[in-house]
């Protein structure tokens, strides 16, 4: 695409999202927070579609040190010569005081890709003999210069830096990457110990990362499909990030409401927060649309239990245990819970049975109560 | 793909409220793998001036005063560490360098890959090249893989043959009759496998794998079919076949001795599963869970990511031309990657022959041999699975040399666009990775480079690096992907001194020159075509005609050392019961040229480098200026150990195990 047409399709891209922002102001976050996701997809011309003339023409994200970033990163991946389009876009900007860190940690970014890794390291230490990065607050700051090091061959210098970066975004995209260094590093330095534990939380996060770009591109692709986007709950979840994953629950259980599985994960976010009585409400909702739910009920014969609603919580124990998955693995929890349950309220031989019933499924805990 | 049902197992959750009774859905289990290539923002080169103003070139003004502040500092600490800093010059064209004869010189046969859209991944990783010496009548000849139109046209039959050509003896070239293979091939090794005297053949292809023994007229036999036993590994063209019975996918080989004996052992780089019946299309899966196959936005053909890898292969060789597949036990731990290339080196100089295995996307293996062919990858603990980042980088091509001429051999690995290729250091505690220092990010990034040589072309005494490059996506072409389909060949001068690194990009001398044009190109092999000692270039192209790199770099001095063990009839039992192959594999050379630089030129004896392809059993050495030599070392497999003594350039040798010089001609 010519100069001419690709400014031409920037500025329509821009009418159209101000035709379909308007009445209302443009939701920076929401905006940025789409590019990353984009860039994170390998999606970088998403970016540049409204993000190239956005931050030419629009008022606000002109003046946005992120978004300038984002876009900058877009253009570094699409267009020829790469550094040097890139770097065009960043040159001479004034931003916010408060973003201004994002851009000039972009440059850094731009001046590592590029191999200037004495100025990549000039950009982004405080000092030369510093072990502190200017933006010390930023994750970024942190990996790039550990980046620079490494790349310079100076590993052990690096790796501190590193160290210091998964602490701040242990979960980061980069951070399965940062890891294996580190692990190199530790190898190297005869640590093998610390070199495994590297490794295997590097391929813990690696699987993590690519279950959720799959999720992602799937829910992109069939935006009203409940799978991909309970999946992807299911990942927010097992990262521990209750918020991402309600953000997709909501979206599921507006376009499903009937969708068991839908409300049985937001009980788990909401257990996970710690609200209990909304967790067993979403609970009951799951159990609405699919009574067998195992999960489900089970969760919610724990939140009555703990509420001392004891009778509930037995009704819904005995239900799993005698309903038609009582085998399941999924089940046997709840045979080991009603079995305390019959314990606390009295009923000891009761308790036995059921309690032998659980061993015989291959449960291993305990009657009594763990003391807490 | 069904990855959101809850299922058997149920984790506590430590975050609620100290039970142990909490039921939660599981964990996705991995058994996917993410959906495309995923590649990093390629970056471009920037001019600059020198090392101080270079420094501060382009620092924003608002940067400048702790710039400056910094600079003098970090100069003294860390630019001697760090790499270029300083745009990678670019010599000008001289007279010549590797220009394309291919035409004029009587090569001129299309590859066929497919379609041009390239539906599949098969038809976008092309072909390969051997040279070899048919007829033994001591020139390099030609054998090209082929492709047919597509996988229909594959399983209707009658499927590719190899195309051969027959050198006379000046680098003019003959087409001959194939050997009467029928299938898609794919990688290329050439070996004296029957230990007569002449060179061999193994053919890999999508469902073949195929042996080719030289008779005494220099013909080409089909031989074993190393697949015979394994009707669903087999991809017979013509041939009924059910659905869901993906094919061995066998792409670039290597044919060595893994366990000394004298026989050349066979390693079998192998891909992923394609259906050749039904191949995913646009998406992988099916339903609400299917995955689009796309790169930068656009639709491409699926795969790697998505599909399945398929461990590689290791066939011992019984020294009479047959193999046995001796996987498990040569491999015992190995975990299928998917392999594009391999090379077969002494990486930490014991004496035996080790392997490099360029995994696309995923992480590469250096397998070590301990020495009775028995293989333990060490990549990771030695620094080259992954790239400098950490990440696993999709390996297409892979090459040795001793660039820093410290007397071990260095690796090139090439990489997909938005990776670089990289370079990496032999030392005592592994490799060191060298891409940054030497500026290769800024100059590869935007390349999706395949074979991969390091030879010193340019007969200067330093190696140079070569990349063939081509993208695998016609989509390339569309606007905003930061790279192009064709891709005009590469390279480059280095220079390694001390903490000094430096890269020089090698211009095209002219519009015939191999680097010029944008092209799809693909496997390679270096040898010398014409008799005149310079290492020439035959390149593969796919849906193209080959090129033949003709070395036309200004005259320098060379010498060309071909080594040549015991025939198979006249076996010799060493105290250590180790013997050289026929053909001299894994022979290391060290030169020693007169003159005050006492370290030699170290060259290894070795066809499989690049990609899908076997490069001439030949050492290629530049003098530069020296037109003599003080001494020649061989180390031979056997354990023999020879010195020779000075000598002068200008010559081709062949040094036979025990008896030194047999034959010495003239180079032209």
């Amino acid at each position: 695409m010519n100069s001419a047409l690709r400014a031409f399709a920037a500025v329509f891209a821009l009418c159209a999202l101000m035709a379909s922002a308007e009445p209302q102001a443009l939701d920076t976050a929401k905006v940025k927070r789409r590019w990353r996701e984009s860039l994170a997809l390998d999606l970088p011309r998403e970016v540049l579609s409204e993000g190239e003339a956005l931050v030419r023409l629009g008022e606000e994200l002109a003046r946005d040190g992120e978004a300038l970033a984002l876009v900058s990163r877009a253009v570094a991946a699409t267009r020829e010569p790469a550094f040097e389009s890139a770097w065009k876009l960043l040159e001479s900007r004034e931003v916010e005081a408060t973003t201004r860190a994002d851009l000039e940690l972009e440059r850094a970014r731009l001046l590592l890709e590029s191999d200037q890794l004495s100025r990549a390291l000039i950009a982004l230490l405080e000092k030369p003999e510093s072990n502190a990065p200017r933006f010390a607050e930023r994750a970024e700051s942190w990996l790039f210069t550990g980046r620079a090091w490494f790349r310079s061959g100076d590993a052990s210098r690096g790796a501190p830096f590193l160290a210091r970066f998964i602490e701040l975004a242990p979960r980061d995209r980069e951070a399965p990457a940062a890891l294996h260094l580190l692990a190199q590093e530790a190898l190297s330095r005869g640590d093998g110990a610390t070199a495994q534990a590297c490794v295997r939380r590097a391929e813990e996060l690696s699987r993590w990362h690519a279950l959720w770009k799959v999720r992602a591109l799937q829910a992109r692709e069939r935006p009203r499909e409940a799978l991909p986007r309970i999946g992807l709950a299911q990942l927010w979840l097992q990262a521990g990030d209750v918020a991402e994953a309600k953000a997709q629950l909501t979206l599921l259980l507006t376009l499903h409401p009937n969708n068991a599985q839908g409300w049985f994960l937001l009980g788990e976010a909401q257990r996970m927060e710690r609200d209990f009585e909304a967790a067993s409400e979403s609970y009951g909702k799951a159990l609405e649309f699919e009574p067998d739910h195992v999960l489900a009920r089970n969760n919610r014969g724990t939140i009555h239990r703990l509420a001392g609603r004891m009778d509930a919580a037995r009704t819904d124990f005995e239900r799993i245990v005698d309903g038609p998955r009582t085998n399941e693995p999924t089940a046997l929890p709840a045979h080991l819970a009603l079995a305390r349950l019959l314990v606390a309220v009295g009923e000891p031989q009761a308790a036995q049975q059921r309690y032998a019933r659980y061993v015989e499924l291959g449960g291993r805990e305990p009657l009594a109560e763990p003391r807490r | 793909m069904r990855g959101t049902e809850t299922g058997a197992e149920h984790p506590r959750v430590g975050s609620g409220s100290g039970t142990d009774l909490w039921a939660q859905g599981k964990g996705e289990k991995v058994t996917e793998r993410p959906p495309e290539r995923q590649s990093e923002a390629p970056s471009g080169a920037v001019a600059r001036g020198g090392a101080a103003g270079g420094l501060l070139g382009s620092v924003s003004p608002r940067m400048m005063p702790r710039a400056l502040q910094l600079a003098s500092a970090l100069g003294a600490l860390a630019l001697a560490a760090c790499g270029p800093d300083s745009a990678t010059a670019v010599s000008p064209g001289a007279a010549g360098d590797l220009m394309d004869e291919a035409e004029a010189r009587g090569v001129a046969h299309r590859n066929r890959s497919g379609e041009a859209v390239k539906a599949t991944v098969l038809e976008a990783n092309g072909p390969g090249v051997a040279l070899l010496d048919l007829g033994r009548d001591g020139d390099l000849d030609l054998a090209f893989s082929d492709g047919v139109e597509d996988l229909a046209a594959l399983l209707q039959g009658p499927g590719a043959d190899l195309v051969l050509y027959e050198n006379d003896g000046n680098g003019k070239f003959r087409r001959l009759p194939g050997p009467g293979l029928a299938g898609w091939w794919t990688g290329l090794a050439s070996g004296d496998v029957d230990g007569d005297g002449d060179a061999d053949l193994v053919a890999a292809g999508y469902g073949g794998l195929r042996v080719l023994l030289q008779d005494d007229a220099g013909v080409l036999r089909p031989a074993q079919d190393l697949l015979a036993a394994e009707p669903a590994a087999a991809l017979v063209p013509g041939t009924a076949r059910g659905a869901n019975l993906p094919p061995l996918w066998a792409t670039s080989l290597a044919l060595f001795d893994a366990d000394r004996d004298g026989a050349l052992d066979l390693y079998v780089g192998c891909y992923l599963d394609l259906d050749p019946v039904a191949p995913p299309r646009h998406e992988l899966g099916s339903g609400a869970l299917a995955v689009p196959c796309t790169w930068r936005g656009y639709g491409v053909f699926c795969g790697p990511h998505g599909m399945v890898p398929q461990p590689d292969r290791f066939y011992r060789g019984l020294g009479d031309g047959s193999f046995r597949d001796d996987s498990a036990r040569a491999l015992p731990e190995h975990v299928a990657g998917y392999a594009l290339a391999v090379a077969n080196f002494d990486f930490e100089g014991d004496g035996d022959e080790d392997l490099y295995v360029a995994n696309d996307s995923v992480a590469n293996l250096l397998l070590v041999n301990d020495g009775r062919g028995v293989f333990t990858d060490v990549a990771y603990s030695a620094g080259v699975a992954l790239s400098m980042d950490g990440r696993g980088e999709a390996g297409m091509g892979v090459a040795f040399g001793d660039v820093d001429r410290d007397g071990d051999l260095d690796l090139a690995l090439t990489n997909f666009s938005g990776e670089p290729t990289a370079l990496y250091f032999n030392g005592p505690r592994g490799f060191s990775n060298e891409t940054f220092r030497f500026g290769l990010q800024r100059e590869t990034a935007p390349l999706l480079s395949w074979s991969v040589h390091l030879a010193d072309f340019d007969g200067d005494t330093r190696l140079e690096l070569f990349t063939a490059n081509g993208h695998v996506y016609p989509q390339a072409d569309n606007p905003d992907t930061g790279t192009r389909y064709l891709q005009a060949d590469t390279l480059w001068r280095l220079y390694a001194a001390g903490n000094e690194r430096k890269l020089e990009r090698i211009a095209a001398s002219g519009p015939t020159s191999v680097l010029a044009s944008p092209t799809g190109s693909r496997g390679s092999a270096l040898g010398d075509l014409d008799g005149d000692g310079a290492p020439d270039l035959v390149i593969a192209r796919i849906d193209a005609p080959p090129a033949l790199g003709m070395n036309r770099f200004p005259k320098q001095n060379r010498l060309v050392v071909r080594c040549v063990g015991p025939l198979a009839s006249e076996r010799i039992e060493s105290a250590a019961r180790q013997r050289t192959p026929t053909d001299g594999s894994g022979a290391r050379i060290e030169l020693v040229l007169a003159g005050s630089d006492a370290r030699p030129l170290v060259r290894s004896i070795s066809t499989a480098q690049g990609y899908q392809s076997s490069s001439a059993p030949e050492a290629y050495f530049g003098l530069g200026t020296a037109s003599e030599y003080t001494e020649i070392v061989v180390r031979w497999p056997s354990g023999r150990v020879e010195s020779l003594g000075a000598g002068r350039a200008g010559r081709r040798l062949t040094l036979r195990e025990g008896m030194g010089i047999v034959k010495d001609e003239t180079l032209r």
